[in-house]
């Protein structure tokens, strides 16, 4: 098994020194490889596939681009998950418009394990992505990426206080969507 | 409600959808793709790295500074510490004087006649830092140097010999041997007697007022005289003219006599040049009772005045044995050949400073009156074959020879710096044009091929120069190609219970190619014997992309089977394609390697050679890109080549 972790990762690094060759077939492949995962990122935060897709490839274009920076030191997938995360972060920042608001506690929100349990993931992916462009960048920033509310606020050109904000109010959108969606369920 | 049965929103979310991945949508990669093409289009050669191409350059700046540098140490042989003062005038013949011990202040330090004068000479020497060169076919058959109340006649038996006198003396009157020239500061009779010897190392001419000088003279059949037209200028002092004048009669009747005239220097023809790697104008006699002092009077030797007393030390002056090595540069009008021949050597004594206890200064100033003027024994003419160590040092004199040791180190790197410089500077660089036909031999076939180019051509003298050429070569395909069969379409054949088969196909793979360009950029250095010569260097080539078809046919030997048995694992990559090579690894790379060859001038102008160059190291970077090199630039080649030199010209420092 040892030899198929290390056979696989020396196999990412002839990928990754044929993207910097320039050689398609080895971006190809890279590309192949790294896309589910990439999109399922994406996804979180764009609605529209095509859209999702544009994005995406452009995180992967910055990515052939600058994969000469890669110093083969720390995962190539933590690297090129930020560098799609700021083809993202980059798209929000100029589409979606975000109005001030202040909050000064956040409420935490729970819900039912119950519920919880009989959620399947396409569901709860379309529960997040129903939410509004704004509140859904917000919200996934801070709990998909782990970004503070200061970060975020830098990332999107927002305040704290309007990040807060907008994580609450996603908050409370999927637990209602969620406990509505469980009561159709029940019927 | 029981918390225990909630979940947090966030974490529901976060544990659902995080590690979740999406299908790939059918023309992902497409779009992909041509995205990659509009940004970075395929086919784009490996970027040429400057940074490592810069290395390389300075690589092999240092390679040609190391060779040229080893070449002028070789033509030194002087070596550390033996370029040194010659007194006086002679030491304008440097090129630029750059000594420390001609600095103004110091010599402004030592308020005697001579001094001025010889400060004079190393303003002018300074202003022009030009050489100052008598040669025996322009030197006349007695040359006067007359200094105002004083005069010397120089006696010139071979116009064979080019004597260079040393001047500025307070003597005014020198004998130099027709075999060399030679300057001292150290006149005695007991040693003259051996001054012909050819190349022998004798002088006269400085510190010079004592008898010792003109007794000296008589031995010497050949005398040349002081050229200083600065020294000339300046007029002796009364007293000193009067004590010129009052050297006993006998001595009138002998070769070199003092007569009154003008002082006459030459300059050196243009083409001949004369390099005196010494110099020193602070020449005094030795502290050790030996010497007469030249310039300082004995009974400030010891203690220069406006120089000591810091507390308890005083300055103290004091010498050490020195030999001057005169080296003459002939450069013949018509060939520019140039000549270098030992001129003259000569033995002196350097001054050296030092503090030392005030309590034994009256030791020193009284062991260097017993040096007085009125010594003649003091001042020696030194053969060079005759230089004895003195005997005896003091632990002064140790301390002395330290500080030459250390004074002569410094100075003689930075002679040999200054004259690198400035052989370099007179060394003259040819332009010219090359072309001719070449051929290179890979998997046994023969890839002929011509080049053109320009070439230039450093001479550092009539047998080495440096020799380059910047040309392009173009080599034409003779059916050769890059070959690259490789394996493919693995799949298993059976999987039974004693033993496993998967079969692969055997790909042809090659590609053709119609020519291969290179820039090259030999460097090498280039030996001459009569009209043959020899070259050897280092061979920097840019090897072009290059234009190829790919080409792939299933193999003859068609489908290749592999059984395992059972209970042995199928290698981990029995079913992965063998690296094969792209057309990216035809791409352009930089190599080096070697060149040796040797030619023949039909003329001065036009020259034919043979060389032999092979790339040792270039920088593929892939695997497929290194099979190409190996199969097609790290192979030996074989070029002749016809140069015709354009003409020449001299390089300014």
């Amino acid at each position: 098994m040892a030899y198929r972790v290390s056979s696989q990762t020396s196999e990412l690094e002839e990928l990754i020194r044929g993207c910097i060759r320039n050689e398609r077939s080895a971006q190809e492949q890279l590309y192949r490889l790294f896309y589910p995962r990439m999109m399922a990122v994406v996804r979180r935060y764009i609605n529209q596939d095509a859209q999702a897709e544009e994005i995406l490839n452009n995180g992967f274009l910055r990515a052939f681009q600058k994969v000469r920076q890669y110093t083969f030191q720390g995962s190539f997938e933590g690297w090129l998950r930020k560098i799609v995360f700021h083809a993202i972060s980059d798209y929000v920042k100029q589409n979606v418009r975000y109005t001030e608001q202040i909050v000064l506690v956040e409420k935490d929100q729970y819900i039912h394990k119950d519920h919880a349990d009989r959620l399947y993931y396409n569901q709860l992916l379309e529960l997040v992505r129903s939410l509004p462009d704004a509140t859904r960048a917000v919200f996934n920033m801070y709990v998909m990426e782990g970004f503070s509310h200061k970060e975020i606020g830098k990332l999107l050109g927002i305040s704290e206080g309007t990040s807060k904000w907008h994580l609450s109010e996603g908050r409370r959108i999927l637990k209602e969507k969620i406990e509505k969606l469980q009561l159709h369920i029940k019927r | 409600m029981d918390r225990k049965d909630m979940i947090h929103i966030d974490d529901l979310v976060r544990g659902q959808l995080s590690g979740r991945e999406e299908d790939e949508r059918p023309g992902a990669w497409l779009h992909m793709r041509e995205l990659l093409d509009k940004n970075i289009p395929a086919g784009t050669p490996v970027p040429f790295n400057w940074r490592r191409f810069g290395g390389y350059m300075a690589l092999l700046s240092l390679l040609t500074v190391m060779v040229t540098g080893g070449y002028m140490i070789m033509q030194n042989p002087s070596g550390p510490g033996s370029s040194s003062a010659v007194p006086g005038i002679a030491s304008s013949d440097m090129p630029v004087s750059s000594r420390a011990n001609n600095t103004p202040e110091t010599d402004a330090e030592i308020p005697t006649h001579t001094n001025i004068r010889e400060q004079a000479a190393n303003t002018q020497k300074n202003s022009d830092g030009n050489s100052i060169t008598i040669t025996a076919a322009s030197l006349p058959a007695t040359a006067r140097v007359t200094v105002p109340g004083m005069q010397a006649t120089a006696t010139v038996n071979s116009v064979s010999t080019k004597p260079v006198a040393a001047a500025g003396q307070q003597s005014g009157k020198t004998g130099i041997p027709a075999t060399g020239t030679a300057s001292s500061g150290n006149n005695t009779d007991g040693l003259h007697k051996e001054t012909n010897k050819p190349h022998a190392a004798l002088s006269s001419g400085s510190g010079s007022n004592t008898p010792s000088t003109r007794r000296a003279v008589p031995d010497i059949n050949n005398i040349a005289t002081q050229h200083n037209p600065v020294a000339a200028m300046i007029p002796v002092p009364e007293s000193l003219q009067t004590r010129a004048v009052q050297q006993p009669a006998s001595r009138q009747g002998q070769q070199a006599t003092a007569i009154a005239s003008p002082l006459r220097t030459q300059r050196s023809n243009p083409m001949q040049e004369q390099q005196d790697m010494t110099t020193t104008n602070r020449v005094v006699n030795s502290g050790d009772g030996y010497n007469t002092p030249s310039r300082i009077p004995a009974a400030t030797a010891g203690e220069l005045p406006g120089k000591h007393n810091a507390g308890n030390f005083v300055t103290h002056w004091d010498t050490v044995e020195k030999i001057n090595l005169v080296y003459r540069t002939v450069i013949d009008p018509i060939s520019r050949a140039r000549t270098r021949t030992l001129d003259t050597a000569s033995v002196e004594q350097m001054v050296v400073e030092k503090q030392v206890p005030a309590s034994r200064t009256f030791a020193t100033a009284e062991r260097k009156a017993s040096n007085s003027l009125l010594t003649p024994h003091s001042n020696a003419i030194l053969p060079a074959a005759g230089i004895q160590p003195i005997t005896g040092h003091t632990e002064e004199t140790a301390v002395q020879a330290k500080h030459s040791k250390q004074q002569r180190k410094g100075r003689s790197f930075q002679d040999m710096f200054m004259e690198t410089r400035y052989t370099l500077s007179q060394a003259p660089f040819y332009l010219g044009i090359t072309g001719g036909i070449n051929a290179m031999s890979s998997g046994g076939k023969i890839l002929p091929g011509i080049q053109l180019g320009l070439s230039g051509e450093l001479e550092l003298n009539e047998r080495w120069s440096v020799y380059t050429e910047l040309k392009y070569i173009n080599r034409f395909n003779n059916g050769k190609t890059i070959d690259n069969p490789y394996i493919d379409k693995a799949y298993l054949t059976s999987v039974g219970a004693t033993e496993t088969k998967y079969a692969r196909d055997s790909i042809n793979h090659y590609f053709n190619f119609s020519t291969i360009g290179t820039g090259n950029l030999p460097i090498t250095v280039k030996y001459s014997v009569n009209r043959l010569f020899l070259l050897a260097g280092v061979d920097i080539v840019y090897h072009f992309s290059m234009n190829a078809e790919e080409v792939s046919t299933i193999a003859a030997t068609g489908i290749r089977e592999t059984t395992i048995p059972a209970g042995q694992q199928l290698p981990a990559s029995w079913n992965q394609p063998e690296n094969m090579m792209q057309l990216n690894d035809l791409g352009a790379r930089l190599g080096i390697g070697y060149l040796l060859g040797a030619g023949y001038k039909a003329t001065p102008n036009l020259h034919l050679d043979l060389r032999l160059t092979h790339t040792l190291w270039d920088n593929a970077g892939t695997n497929g890109a290194k099979k190409v090199s190996g199969q097609l630039f790290k192979v030996p080649s074989l070029q002749f080549s016809l140069g015709y030199r354009l003409g020449g010209t001299r390089r300014t420092p």
